[in-house]
């Protein structure tokens, strides 16, 4: 069953996060959607626990 | 990627003769030292260090390359940080600084990618799931997570989606239009959505799925999401589904879907099945046939455009087959292709197998005719270049064209060579300028044959459309300028490249097969 949210991209302005190569985030913003891009150098697990650290020093 | 395009950067430094900025893996090394690059302290480097190798022209202070060089390091860092959204280092944190978002593209390594993707499935994201090596478990559960929560999962291993009219992996510049495309296969995605684009037909969504989704482990399941994404979707008139034939099993599974949930007409682009219609069911052999078809179901108007703008005729491709084959020498019988699109090189082998008899690879049609070292050919050989032997440690070939290049070279040293055979894939996500990387090394090859006095007949499809960042038009011409000789599609070209090749003694079998090939 994908109704609902994978009904309702269609058609929507398209909102994405980029997580990984550089150059699907450039070509997004080459067509000029909203993109924010995500590097993860490490294991999500670890930047999950390098960004709370970062919360806690920020 | 960005020591990628400093490489490529790098190469247009003055007085640069060939570059290399990479990493020092094995990988990297090995063609380093192909490419002549390779030094002591090159050989000692370790994937840590990163290795700036350089031959520079006569005249030429290697100084002052190697500081231009060194300024685009510093340049590529300093442009690092994006507009838009913003770049971030947890998907946390993008979450909350980028609001209403809607879908993921993940392209993380393998290992990484399955914790990525379901961490944005639980967030209420989409995910275009680039990535391949998930494992099949990995992929099944998170299509679990992703159907319980009324979610697309594309992939792992989606290479092209068009959604809403935008590119995403791998994806050509298009036009939008009525028909839905689903695709369990990258680049075939990306050849149907040209094709339909050069005949005034247009894309409503194409949704690359990933080869994977149509094994025995995960069903389809996600194939037959999208198809009734498309049926219920008032843009879209006409479903494709391209796709390597899948198992029997799924086959059934889908095309029943296709029977009870389905109302619009189909074009099941199952590569390699027979051509057939049952009802407003169409099975096409090919990724050109099925562009055809549709273009049949769409207008008179537009079947007659594919006609003018893609269909060559068989007395057409015989006779200036005839022209080029007239230049080989009588050792001169093999067809080699070198290809950087999974699905095209899988057409291409499909195309071989019906007129030729067969062709090596190292993504083979049937376990005898595989490859034992994919570096090096036999007989007739297509190589999937794209595939994880080239791609370990590297970028794909529709990034980065050096295994590519030194491939070609080597091929062109073969003395029973006649025709090699090359795809140019344009478009969002892909190389800058795939037909000026290549060009100097076609030119190289193709002097080196006559050098040993044969000539070499070099052949290409660009698979791209007028409006992509590199423009068809502006790479046609790149290649034509060297001599290579065009064609409208990838079936076309494998065709014209076995007319060449046997010198006109498979005509009977093409007449045979020109129907369900291309027809």
């Amino acid at each position: 069953m994908v109704e609902s949210k994978a009904a309702r991209l269609i058609g929507a302005e398209l909102v994405v996060i980029n997580v990984g190569l550089d150059i699907f985030y450039q070509s997004m913003v080459r067509q000029k959607v909203r993109v924010a891009q995500v590097s993860m150098p490490a294991g999500p697990g670890l930047e999950k626990r390098l960004s709370a650290a970062l919360d806690k020093i920020l | 990627m960005q020591l990628m395009r400093v490489t490529e950067e790098a190469k247009k430094v003055a007085g640069v003769a060939d570059a290399v900025v990479a990493m020092g893996t094995s990988t990297n090394k090995m063609l380093m030292e192909q490419m002549g690059l390779l030094t002591v302290e090159g050989k000692a480097a370790t994937e840590n260090d990163l290795v700036l190798a350089v031959r520079v022209e006569e005249n030429t202070r290697l100084g002052d390359a190697l500081s231009s060089i060194e300024s685009l390091l510093t340049s590529q860092q300093e442009s690092g940080g994006g507009p838009a959204g913003g770049t971030y280092f947890g998907i946390a944190t993008a979450l909350e600084n980028l609001h209403g978002a809607n879908l993921a593209v993940v392209s993380l390594p393998g290992g990484q990618a399955s914790g990525a993707a379901e961490e944005l499935l639980k967030a209420g994201l989409n995910v275009h799931l680039f990535s391949d090596h998930v494992p099949i478990e990995d992929e099944v559960r998170l299509k679990k997570l992703a159907a319980k929560n009324g979610l697309l999962l594309l992939g792992p291993g989606a290479g092209t989606s068009l959604i809403n009219g935008v590119g995403v992996g791998f994806a050509n510049a298009v036009a939008r239009g009525k028909i839905g495309v689903v695709a369990a296969a990258g680049t075939g995605l990306q050849e149907v959505s040209v094709l339909l684009d050069r005949v005034g037909l247009g894309v409503s969504q194409g949704f690359g799925v990933g080869g994977t989704d149509i094994s025995r482990e995960v069903g389809g399941t996600m194939m037959m999401d999208c198809l009734r994404l498309l049926e219920d979707d008032d843009g879209t008139d006409l479903l494709m589904i391209v796709a390597k034939a899948p198992n029997a099993q799924v086959t059934r599974k889908v095309m029943s879907f296709v029977g009870r949930r389905t109302t619009k007409p189909v074009v099941a682009c199952f590569l390699g099945m027979e051509a057939s219609s049952e009802g407003r069911v169409h099975y096409s052999k090919t990724l050109h046939s099925a562009v055809f078809r549709a273009a049949r179901l769409s207008s008179p108007a537009h079947a007659k455009a594919f006609e003018e703008k893609v269909g060559l005729s068989l007395q057409g491709i015989a006779s200036s087959s005839k022209k080029y084959s007239s230049k080989l020498k009588t050792g001169q019988r093999y067809i080699r292709g070198l290809y950087t699109g999974g699905t095209l090189s899988h057409e291409s082998l499909l195309i071989l197998r019906e007129v030729m008899g067969s062709a090596y690879s190292n993504t083979p049609l049937s376990v005898e005719l595989q490859l034992q070292d994919p570096s090096t050919s036999k007989e007739h050989t297509i190589v999937d270049l794209g595939d994880e032997f080239f791609t370990a440690g590297r970028p794909h070939p529709m990034i980065d064209s050096t295994i590519r290049r030194l491939r070609l070279l080597q091929e062109a040293k073969d003395s029973s060579v006649a025709v090699v055979i090359l795809d140019f894939v344009l478009g969002y996500g892909c190389a800058e300028d795939p037909a000026g990387s290549m060009a100097g090394s076609i030119a190289a090859a193709k002097a080196a044959a006559k050098k040993s006095g044969r000539d070499l007949v070099v052949m290409g499809h660009v698979c791209g459309s007028s409006a992509d960042p590199q423009s068809l038009e502006k790479q046609s011409k790149e290649l034509a300028d060297v001599g290579v000789i065009l064609y409208p599609s990838n079936a076309m070209m494998a065709i014209a490249a076995a007319f060449v090749a046997s010198r006109g003694t498979v005509k009977e079998r093409i007449v045979e097969k020109w129907g369900g090939l291309v027809g």
